[in-house]
């Protein structure tokens, strides 16, 4: 799997699973398919960028950065006005710097094709 | 009454090969054994040094002759001496025996090495050829941390008829009770190397390859060199092997051993979840 879709689903993925972590929050609980739809959206555009970056720097350090500093901007942008920064942003960077390394470490570079 | 200082003294001229002409000079003995006797000598035509082996026959030298690898010593020249015995040059290689250098070198280096020695092992194997005298002794690791196998004096050609011959300790039982050669042999002795350079506690997947290389039983080994240091590749890259069938705690164990980053983001996502629903829950 190419880096990118794998940044894709792994970020998809992890974010559902975030997103649905906030089932344990009773005073959200009402709201869980909302948060579940816009943790998983936030993942997967962490995803693919930190798996954008993989493919373009095969540096794994690169690919954390990326995914940490995307999964924190997007948790910030989705935690504002909620009140749960803390809960939204911690698990958002964790969760950025887990795709991106995963990305890095397990996805398959595209070749480029040279032409003469 | 002659001392055995001058009685050793007056054996060695004997036994120093006297060549026509003056290519080879200073010679100095390095070693003998059983199969011959060998010089380190300076080629004077090349400019170079050499190693020059002399013995009886001129079978070794026309079995590694044959043999052009990376990990076995090339022969340069073959003659006859004036007194009927037979010499060759080869390749002098400057360094240590796999004996010498395990003292000092880390594991993975060593399973290197064992490895490079089993790829030389099958490439004779291929070309019919068995060692038969495999040892730490026998394997050089050279000043580039090249390896070579080397003193093919017992080598035979698979299924000829053979003396009892080798090592005790490192060759097969059937071989040292006269069977005809058989690749499985040299596994055997390989598994034995193997363990000399295992340290005291080693990995159990490891033990368990050197236990199935040198099993009793011939049908229980490997089935060639190659299978053997495909194993061991195997481990290297931290895959499982053959040789040991893994418990789910050695699994998981080596998982986690393969995979360090990956595990230690998922447990600080658990850890930092579950300390946000503790604290957070009120």
């Amino acid at each position: 799997m190419s880096k990118p879709l794998l940044g894709l689903v792994l970020g998809a993925i992890l974010g559902a699973i975030d997103g649905a972590t906030a089932w344990f929050t009773p005073a959200v609980r009402p709201m869980i398919l909302m948060i579940i739809i816009s943790s998983t959206i936030k993942g997967l555009i962490t995803g693919v960028l930190a798996g954008w970056i993989a493919n373009k720097t095969n540096s794994i350090a690169w690919a954390i950065v990326v995914g940490v500093a995307v999964g924190l901007v997007l948790s910030y942008i989705a935690a504002m006005g909620s009140g749960y920064y803390l809960q939204i942003m911690l698990p958002g960077t964790i969760l950025g710097a887990i795709a991106g390394f995963a990305s890095q470490r397990f996805g398959r570079t595209r070749s480029a094709t040279a032409h003469a | 009454m002659l001392s055995d200082r001058l009685l050793q003294h007056l054996q060695d001229v004997a036994e120093m090969p006297h060549f026509d002409g003056d290519r080879y000079v200073n010679l100095r003995r390095v070693g003998s054994g059983g199969m011959g006797t060998v010089f380190c000598a300076d080629d004077t035509l090349l400019n170079r040094k050499v190693a020059i082996k002399v013995q009886a026959a001129t079978e070794e030298a026309r079995i590694i002759a044959g043999l052009e690898h990376p990990g076995i010593v090339p022969v340069h020249d073959l003659g006859t001496l004036d007194d009927g015995r037979i010499w060759y040059a080869m390749k002098f290689v400057d360094g240590q025996t796999l004996a010498q250098f395990a003292q000092s070198a880390s594991l993975p280096r060593l399973l290197h090495i064992v490895r490079q020695t089993c790829d030389a092992v099958a490439f004779a194997h291929a070309r019919g050829v068995v060692h038969r005298d495999l040892k730490p002794q026998n394997i050089m690791v050279g000043s580039f941390g090249e390896t070579l196998v080397m003193d093919w004096g017992v080598a035979r050609t698979i299924g000829e008829d053979a003396e009892p011959s080798g090592t005790r300790g490192y060759s097969a039982p059937e071989q040292l009770a006269g069977a005809r050669p058989d690749p499985r042999a040299d596994v055997y002795a390989l598994g034995r190397v193997l363990a000399f350079v295992l340290p005291e506690h080693a990995p159990r997947a490891l033990e368990a390859i050197a236990s199935k290389a040198s099993a009793e039983n011939a049908a229980d080994r490997y089935s060639d060199a190659s299978a053997l240091s495909d194993d061991l590749a195997r481990w290297l890259d931290g895959l499982a092997v053959q040789a040991h069938r893994e418990t789910p705690i050695e699994l998981a164990a080596r998982w986690l051993a393969n995979n360090r980053t990956i595990a230690a983001l998922v447990g600080a996502y658990i850890v930092m979840r579950i300390v946000l629903f503790v604290f957070t829950r009120h």
